[in-house]
């Protein structure tokens, strides 16, 4: 009796592995095609939104502010932007590459952030004021960052080392 | 619905993809303002096509001038819209490429649509396909052979007639003066015929044969070319990226090393997905905080198509017993992957092989085909046949990730390209051309900074890692 039912039982557990050949002829015209069927679906239906309104549905974000497009290198942006934006403004960014968290910073902070010396003169070049106070933050981020590149670049404006207490670092 | 008219829903679905994520890119600043420049100045289209006679020593490409001299004059005609037109035409070629990929492949039942989903993801997902669509010079010309080759393989499966005829011959003297991979296209229509394809007949092969004979008398006796040197660009040794002086320095008395090591690389690039431009990336020492994970799943990919391939290939057809290397696909997509690898002699590089990467995913589609018919006698007990289930989910999704990878790099390229138009200009550069020729070069730059607006640093930068950047 014993052995009868765990018998059953282990062939209903062996039986619950089995795959049917009629299901199996079925089933592997459908794992060759699914994925091809998704991602068809998915980027052609983001290709419509591309070629109809010049936004891509997937993987095609952009910068919400001049401030986030110098912080992610977007130079095209920055230009496009600032004639129409306030160069001095502090607004939120995000820039998943440097920092976790959404900041608030302005266009320079956001383009030293980037870690992209030409960045910071463009935003320079298209109307942001650089004074004694901003040139310090701006420095202590760059050194808080260990990024040579800007760090030389703004040590150019003033060769001085800079006291960086008091000065709040965007993480 | 019938299977045949979902396999056109499928492909195109696939080819909107594709064209449209093209079509944001803009003109590049590299390799094509100081072209568009210089043709902008032609008299005429025979003026175009003669300065592409002279405008090298080792490179005969007139028939890009002239097509860069035609999309100029249509864009002239709409008010000057570049980006409409050139970028219009690269979209549409990428388009028509994809068309022809399932013209060729004839889909007509079931399994064959399966089949052919996959082969999509292997044709886009291939690092071969991304050198064809993501730059533009400012036509892409190894779109236009990948074309011209798959366009003469069609006319070779088609009924054989003297339109056919006239049209192979055609499409090889365009080729051939458009790039010098072009010369693969002849080798595609002696394949065929070798394989049983009477599309295009005899004579016209003999035909092409004399216009590749014209080639050369062009080339070498009345033009006084050469062909590719050691160290004329750079290319991969090893892990190494070699530059011009150090190919020089370590090739010069022994350019045959260096050649055989570039031919057999570049045949390996497209069954492996290594080396790339002769280098074994995967090879190099990884970095640990940002691992290049998609390697990985390249190789992996490839080395599953490949395998299947193989399998493909080493069967028999059941009529006549004859091997299936024998068939058409196979046969031509040899052809290519070795007259491309032979005229990628001097340097590496993933956009000769192009082509051969669409014939290689022609034969995955046939082989796809015939596994899946096959398969269901095959796998023996019910657990090996969930096994083998959840196996080809898992490679047909892995493709299904690098296909989609192809997207991003070409997001990718679309912020780059419109960056250059910033960063390679004054006052951050100096321009592409002086700026006294400038006729074209301002409004390409308007053009370019306002639209096709995208920024890969804003997505998860793992994506990086596991699709590649370039």
């Amino acid at each position: 009796m014993v052995r009868e039912v765990v018998g059953r039982e282990l062939k209903l557990e062996v039986g619950s592995w089995k795959l049917e050949v009629s299901r199996f002829r079925v089933l592997v015209p459908l794992a060759v095609a699914l994925p091809g069927l998704v991602v068809a679906l998915l980027t052609g239906v983001s290709g419509v939104g591309a070629l109809i309104a010049d936004r891509p549905l997937v993987l095609a974000p952009v910068p919400r502010n001049v401030a986030e497009a110098a912080g992610n290198r977007d130079v095209a942006d920055v230009v496009v932007m600032a004639p129409s934006s306030d160069m001095n403004r502090p607004m939120p960014a995000r820039i998943p590459l440097r920092m976790r968290n959404e900041a608030l910073l302005t266009p320079l902070e956001a383009a030293v952030i980037s870690e992209r010396a030409y960045m910071i003169r463009l935003v320079r070049d298209h109307g942001a004021r650089l004074g004694p106070d901003q040139l310090r933050t701006l420095r202590c981020i760059a050194e808080a960052r260990k990024d040579r590149g800007t760090i030389a670049y703004l040590a150019g404006m003033d060769p001085t080392p800079p006291s960086c207490s008091g000065v709040s670092i965007p993480q | 619905m019938k299977p045949s008219t979902a396999a056109w829903l499928l492909t195109a679905l696939f080819a909107i993809a594709i064209s449209a994520s093209v079509f944001r890119i803009p003109i590049q600043v590299s390799d094509s303002a100081e072209i568009i420049e210089a043709v902008d100045r032609a008299p005429s289209m025979t003026a175009a096509f003669s300065e592409g006679l002279y405008a090298s020593r080792t490179m005969l490409r007139p028939m890009r001038q002239v097509g860069t001299k035609i999309l100029l004059d249509a864009a002239h005609r709409i008010g000057d819209r570049y980006n409409l037109v050139f970028r219009g035409f690269h979209a549409a070629t990428a388009g028509l490429l994809i068309v022809l990929f399932t013209y060729v492949a004839r889909p007509h039942d079931w399994s064959a649509v399966a089949a052919l989903c996959f082969a999509m993801l292997v044709l886009t997902g291939l690092h071969t396909f991304t050198g064809m669509v993501r730059e533009a010079y400012p036509i892409n010309h190894f779109l236009l052979i990948a074309i011209y080759s798959l366009a003469v393989f069609a006319i070779a499966g088609s009924r054989r007639g003297l339109a056919a005829d006239i049209a192979a011959c055609a499409l090889f003297a365009v080729a051939a003066l458009t790039l010098e991979s072009g010369l693969v296209v002849l080798a595609v229509a002696i394949a065929a015929h070798v394989s049983g394809l009477r599309g295009i007949s005899r004579g016209a092969i003999v035909a092409m044969a004399v216009i590749a004979a014209g080639y050369v008398l062009l080339r070498v006796p009345v033009l006084h070319m050469v062909g590719n040197a050691v160290g004329e660009r750079q290319t991969g040794f090893g892990t190494d990226m070699l530059t011009t002086s150090q190919l020089h320095e370590r090739f010069g008395e022994t350019p045959w090393l260096l050649y055989a090591y570039t031919i057999i690389c570049s045949v390996l690039t497209v069954p492996l997905s290594q080396p790339i431009a002769g280098q074994w990336t995967a090879l190099q020492p990884w970095d640990r905080l940002a691992p290049p994970l998609f390697y990985l799943n390249d190789i992996g990919t490839s080395l599953a198509a490949t395998g299947v391939i193989v399998w493909y290939m080493a069967r028999r057809r059941a009529p006549d017993g004859r091997r299936r290397c024998l068939d058409p696909a196979p046969l031509v997509m040899l052809t290519v992957l070795a007259g491309s690898a032979l005229l990628s002699y001097a340097y590496a590089k993933s956009e000769i092989m192009s082509a051969a990467g669409v014939f290689y995913a022609l034969v995955v589609y046939y082989a796809t085909r015939e596994f899946i018919e096959v398969l269901p006698y095959h796998a023996g007990s019910g657990f090996s046949r969930t096994i083998a289930i959840v196996a080809v989910l898992f490679v047909t999704s892995a493709w299904g990730w690098r296909a989609i990878g192809l997207q991003y790099r070409l997001q990718r390229g679309a912020f780059e390209a419109r960056s250059e138009w910033v960063l390679r200009m004054p006052p951050y550069s100096s321009p592409p051309v002086p700026a006294a020729d400038m006729r074209v070069t301002p409004r390409l730059q308007d053009e370019a900074l306002h639209r096709g607006r995208t920024n890969p640093y804003l997505l998860w930068p793992w994506y990086a890692r596991l699709w590649g950047e370039n």
